[in-house]
């Protein structure tokens, strides 16, 4: 991710933006994506990174529920979405696997699980003042 | 999200519309199916045709529903996913255990 070509931010102060950063991330990804399902599958975790900020983040005086950005280097596209709030568990959370059992995600709980098994990368900082980063990196298929 | 309940040749029909993301409905979806269970309805189609957005809450309860109904000596079919769906469901081997049919008439026809 050394050569950035490609930047996009977008600030979220409710659920209401999902739609927006949907059509956001559908577009930019349209771009560099080679295929459909690549797409959906960036967007998916996206967004469900997104709603989780929102969701589980801390109103603060003059700054936006939840912060995206998005990356494109060539070879794969890096969203870093931003919140302030609780910390939460990333590192520890295993990829989803079929094998697993599925009723302890009845009541939710599968988002980064999900999120690890649909990206290539998943980093979680945690920063001063309660701001947490997520960062996602999905590697784009070559032309055949 | 909604969901709307019928029945087809003795199999439960559940068409669920609308966003099956982090709300209490979605979540809910598992609670409906346990229901069904209660009453000796164990085998059930999702119609997934009108779900505009997919989270990893509806999804959750997807899996959970399908877990509970095999429990039970039932099953879950699939029926109408869209694109997205079926993307999320390939990535993640899903497909190997829960499958989607082209119509809910195929998925009934399936699961009797």
């Amino acid at each position: 991710m050394d050569d950035i070509k490609t930047k996009l931010k977008i600030s979220l102060n409710s659920f209401d933006d999902l739609e927006q950063v949907r059509k956001a991330v559908i577009n930019f990804c349209r771009h560099y994506c080679r295929s459909n399902d690549e797409i959906d599958i960036i967007e998916m975790s996206i967004l469900e990174a997104c709603h989780n900020a929102v969701q589980y983040s801390e109103k603060r005086k003059n700054k936006p529920l939840c912060e995206l950005m998005l990356f494109y280097d060539n070879q794969s596209i890096k969203a870093i979405v931003k919140n302030y709030g609780k910390p939460f568990k990333v590192v520890e959370k295993d990829s989803f696997s079929i094998d697993q059992d599925f009723l302890q995600y009845k009541n939710g709980g599968l988002g980064i699980p999900l999120i690890k098994s649909l990206m290539d990368s998943v980093e979680y900082i945690r920063k001063s003042d309660n701001m947490n980063e997520l960062i996602i990196v999905k590697k784009l298929t070559k032309n055949q | 999200m909604r969901i709307k309940e019928s029945e087809k040749d003795g199999v439960v029909v559940l068409t669920l519309s609308g966003k099956m993301m982090l709300d209490a409905k979605s979540a809910g979806l598992h609670d409906y199916v346990k229901n069904l269970i209660e009453q000796g309805k164990t085998k059930v189609v999702m119609d997934m045709g009108k779900i505009t957005w997919f989270g990893s809450t509806g999804l959750g309860a997807l899996l959970a529903s399908y877990t509970s109904l095999k429990d039970n000596d039932g099953d879950l079919k699939v029926a109408r996913a869209t694109r997205k769906i079926r993307s999320v469901f390939m990535f993640t081997q899903i497909i190997k255990v829960l499958e989607n049919y082209d119509t809910v008439d195929e998925a009934v026809a399936a699961i009797k």
